[in-house]
């Protein structure tokens, strides 16, 4: 257990070294065997690992990009992994590959678009708690990349620390270092002792 | 300051309210699960094939490999050539005598070399101009012929003897020397060629271990 007292910086120094990617075996990383199923013709496999990494591509999209294109994006995203899975040298890092897909093609994205984003329809019927959420979607987004993705897979699809490290290869103590100071920046933007609502 | 401990690491510990409100605010926006369309005539690309995996790294080695070889075999052809043209060495020229003409009266006579120079040397065909500057690399084939199995230490007598024959044998030897040389520089800018061509055509991949992040 750590110490509450701790702060972020002492809680890198005591946090368990992870395996990482490289370290992991075929039998500890499932997506490994789903990847050479697929690779070996079994389209249904893909199908797992949709389900297995959608929430990640939708939280690095969501990090990036306005929420109206995000959906459409994280199925495009995935039909372009499927076509293009014979290159991942590594089935091991299917997670850390296919979120640096969803990466370059929010880069993509924005330097096509000139940064506008129209109020749609949906926008303007959203409910209150939702404008609200997507209010603070904006703040996070002001954040830095290295934070507002990390916090955004944390608090938006309620990915835990370690997931996302095993998820996206980054080691533990990057993602809790990133967690933190993130937690901080957005509380500090927030006003907490305002209160949320 | 309020440490969020365990909480926003794992969701152990003692839970951090306000964590949990932004939770429950922001969860509304999480993804929800949909099916995933794919049109049937989408395909996973076939794997790598030979030239766009192992043997795209290893194509430029076999191809200069294949070069070389190539050029070997040219060379080994042209010198092959060049001796066929020269003509096939006199059959007497095989056995140099060393011993002296009657000491074995039994045997069939023999020619020295002094006799085969002097026969080669009145072919009628034979120009011995050596300031012939149409033909300044002509090849002598008949004497090439007769002389092909002379020693070296035999042609210097007979240069010492006959100083026209000298002074043709080291044309003969200049123009073969003067061939060979440029054949090598041939294979050598083929090579050269090649190897450019081959870098040229297969640069290497800038984006291999994309998935590593920064």
């Amino acid at each position: 257990m750590y110490e509450l007292e701790a702060t972020a910086d002492v809680l890198l120094m005591t946090a368990q070294a992870k395996p990482s990617i490289a370290e992991r075996s075929v039998e500890t990383v499932p997506e490994a065997a789903l990847v050479e199923a697929v690779l070996a013709g079994n389209r249904d496999m893909f199908g797992r690992l949709y389900q297995l990494y959608a929430p990640l591509v939708h939280g690095v999209l969501l990090a990036r990009l306005p929420r109206s294109e995000v959906e459409d994006m994280v199925q495009d995203i995935f039909l372009h992994a499927l076509r293009k899975l014979h290159t991942l040298r590594d089935p091991r890092a299917f997670g850390p590959w296919i979120a640096m897909i969803a990466r370059n093609r929010a880069m993509d994205f924005h330097r096509r678009s000139h940064e506008t984003t129209e109020i749609t329809d949906d926008l303007r019927s959203a409910d209150s708690s939702q404008s609200r959420a997507e209010e603070i979607l904006g703040i996070i987004c002001t954040l830095p990349d290295a934070y507002r993705e990390t916090l955004v897979l944390r608090l938006v699809e309620g990915m835990t620390g370690p997931e996302i490290a095993a998820r996206t290869s980054l080691t533990s103590a990057s993602v809790r270092v990133n967690l933190h100071r993130g937690m901080k920046l957005l509380r500090a933007k927030l006003g907490f002792k305002e209160g949320l609502s | 300051m309020k440490i969020d401990g365990d909480y926003l690491w794992d969701k152990t510990g003692e839970p951090d309210p306000e964590i949990q409100q932004l939770e429950e605010i922001l969860g509304t926006l999480r993804y929800r699960p949909q099916p995933l369309e794919m049109p049937d005539e989408l395909q996973t690309d076939a794997r790598p094939g030979f030239f766009s995996g192992l043997g795209a790294r290893l194509l430029p080695r076999f191809a200069i490999a294949a070069t070389i070889v190539i050029a070997l075999l040219g060379l080994g052809l042209w010198l092959g050539l060049q001796r066929l043209q020269r003509g096939q060495p006199l059959p007497v020229a095989k056995t140099p005598d060393t011993s002296a003409p009657g000491s074995n009266p039994g045997s069939v006579p023999m020619r020295t070399p002094n006799e085969n120079q002097n026969q080669v040397a009145t072919v009628p065909s034979f120009d011995e101009s050596p300031n012939d500057e149409t033909h300044p690399h002509r090849v002598n084939r008949p004497l090439l012929g007769a002389n092909a199995s002379r020693s070296p230490h035999e042609a210097r007598k007979g240069a010492g003897k006959n100083p026209q024959l000298a002074i043709n044998e080291l044309q003969e030897g200049k123009a073969a020397k003067d061939q060979l040389m440029l054949a090598l520089r041939v294979a050598s800018a083929k090579l050269n060629l090649a190897q450019r061509k081959m870098q040229n055509t297969y640069p290497r991949d800038p984006v291999h271990n994309q998935h590593k992040l920064g």
